[in-house]
């Protein structure tokens, strides 16, 4: 990737915008201005997903106002996918102002370690609430690719496991755990948790956090009529609800097709179950 | 006479306890019974006021247990209704100055004599909800169709579903806006009743009266006019036994919208 350098340019920074709407609506605000006419423009944009056409009627918006799009920036892997088959420039942006520096006095061990003493080493933490993925929607990949080796193996461990069975809602602020399946006949609202060391069934919306082989088990499964989890954790594997679909309850429907997680190269992936299947 | 101890509470600050609280009581004392009001927000009582009976409260729920003042003398009768009382909470302790027995015990008392014990929970889930949830046998949750209020709600039926004194609850949803819900700027009622699943008791519509009636200190079911007051009286219809279907408020009552309508019936009539 480049670094973002650009002459007779500037840099519009939309990184906070979630809505093609909003940045139609900024960058009319910015290149309306006398000053922008004619000069090269950065644009920063965020986790805002965007596909071709609508990247298209931005940089025409852009041309159309006198200007040209040189570079942007995204952190969303649709929008970057689109640029690149739209032949536009994707650069990082470096701060060219350099950060102030503080003075720094050389910290001896021995305040080091006292310093660990209270605040504890949290370095060596595993998962760091920014490096949490996203859950992955895969709906056109076949089952077949998706299928572990281990899959018959795990679908018996998972039987050879207690079940405990619940018929109601999950609220807010309960914990169910189990050491072994847990099946819900209900849904698991918001706010709530459900840490199993097998599989996971809600028979409902799963809209809290949950935590299916609990203890380290990676092919464990969670299943729901709806999967709208906060955060869903398989084994060691974690995953958050994407930004864009942050909606912590969402409308009851009969046309719920049912889901399931499974983790798939380190990732979590949600697939409906669909009949064929 | 065995009277019933319903507890209102809703977890969140703000939804609209206290003026449920108030007006459910009133409309139950208009309707010909015997209704006791406790308020346990001690330290941040408010029912009086909204009552408008706070020049009146001579001992509180504190001198009752610390035996200052037998529980009768406590009961603050209402201005105009006899078959209303008020049991007021002490504004210079904290939650602590009452245990869940002792609370228990007065509700106890109070059912002999009344029909109706309504007890007015503080927001939270801490001390001062157990001690309000203690004497109680059924409870009412409010909420208002916000994110944070429905989170807060479904804490509180979690809550009410562990004690084993709750017989059942409902579910109060206030302060409604029709014409946001039409434009999907709000979480419908079907929305908000499927989330929590729990039995509707009520739909109260945001009504500015409200402010007013509990600045003057007089519940807006005295307003034979407000839509809200309307809904409260159902309310307490409900609570009673009766079935009373729930309040249409699609339809826009207000003069200025009666007379846009008119105005675009002509204008389409035109055309």
């Amino acid at each position: 990737m480049d670094k973002g350098y650009i002459e007779n340019g500037f840099i519009v920074d939309l990184a906070n915008v979630k809505k093609t709407s909003e940045i139609i609506y900024e960058l009319s605000r910015v290149l309306d201005m006398p000053e922008s006419k004619g000069k090269h423009i950065c644009l920063k944009l965020g986790s805002v997903n965007l596909s071709q056409a609508e990247l298209t009627s931005i940089k025409a918006h852009i041309e159309l106002m006198e200007s040209q799009l040189a570079f942007i920036s995204t952190s969303s892997t649709q929008t970057l996918d689109s640029a690149a088959a739209l032949d536009i420039k994707i650069s990082e942006f470096t701060n060219e102002v350099e950060a102030p520096s503080f003075e720094t006095k050389e910290v001896n061990d021995e305040t080091t370690e006292a310093l660990d003493n209270i605040f504890g080493e949290e370095v060596e933490q595993v998962v760091d609430n920014k490096e949490i993925k996203e859950v992955v929607h895969h709906d056109d990949v076949p089952l077949e690719q998706v299928v572990h080796k281990s899959d018959e193996e795990q679908a018996n461990e998972a039987e050879s496991l207690p079940t405990l069975y619940l018929r109601k809602t999950i609220r807010s602020g309960q914990s169910i755990s189990s050491d072994g399946n847990i099946i819900v006949i209900g849904d698991v609202n918001p706010g709530s948790e459900i840490i199993a060391k097998g599989d996971i069934t809600v028979w409902g919306i799963l809209g809290g956090i949950a935590h299916a082989g609990s203890e380290g088990n990676n092919f464990a499964r969670i299943r729901a009529l709806k999967l709208n989890p906060v955060q869903i954790r398989i084994g060691e594997v974690f995953a958050r609800r994407p930004d864009t679909v942050n909606l912590p309850y969402i409308q009851k429907s009969s046309e719920y097709v049912p889901e399931e997680a499974f983790t798939y190269k380190g990732s979590i992936v949600i697939k409906k179950i669909h009949d064929e299947n | 006479m065995t009277g019933r101890v319903i507890v209102i509470t809703s977890g969140k600050g703000g939804v609209g306890k206290t003026t449920t609280n108030a007006n459910i009581g009133t409309a139950l004392a208009r309707a010909g019974n015997k209704v006791v009001m406790i308020d346990t927000d001690l330290g941040l009582r408010n029912l009086d006021l909204l009552l408008g009976l706070e020049n009146r409260i001579v001992y509180t729920i504190v001198d009752v247990v610390e035996e200052r003042c037998k529980l009768k003398q406590a009961l603050v009768k209402d201005k105009k209704n006899p078959n209303l009382c008020l049991l007021a909470a002490a504004q210079t302790r904290d939650k602590t100055a009452v245990t869940e027995e002792q609370l228990k015990d007065i509700c106890e008392k109070l059912k002999k004599d009344f029909d109706y014990i309504l007890v007015d929970c503080p927001a939270g889930i801490e001390q001062g909800f157990q001690n309000a949830v203690a004497g109680a046998t059924e409870a009412i949750v409010v909420t208002t169709p916000e994110m944070s209020a429905v989170r807060d709600a479904d804490r509180i039926i979690g809550l009410l579903e562990a004690k084993e004194e709750i017989k059942s609850y409902k579910l109060l949803l206030n302060r409604v806006r029709p014409n946001l819900i039409k434009s999907n700027d709000m979480m419908s009622v079907e929305d908000v009743v499927e989330i929590l699943s729990a039995d509707l008791i009520g739909i109260i519509p945001e009504d500015t009266g409200i402010i007013t009636s509990t600045n003057k200190g007089e519940p807006i079911v005295n307003d034979e006019k407000s839509l809200a007051g309307l809904a409260y009286r159902n309310v307490a219809q409900r609570i009673m036994g009766e079935e009373v279907p729930f309040l249409n408020l699609e339809e826009e009552t207000s003069v200025l919208a009666k007379v846009k309508k008119f105005f675009s019936n002509l204008i389409g009539k035109e055309k």
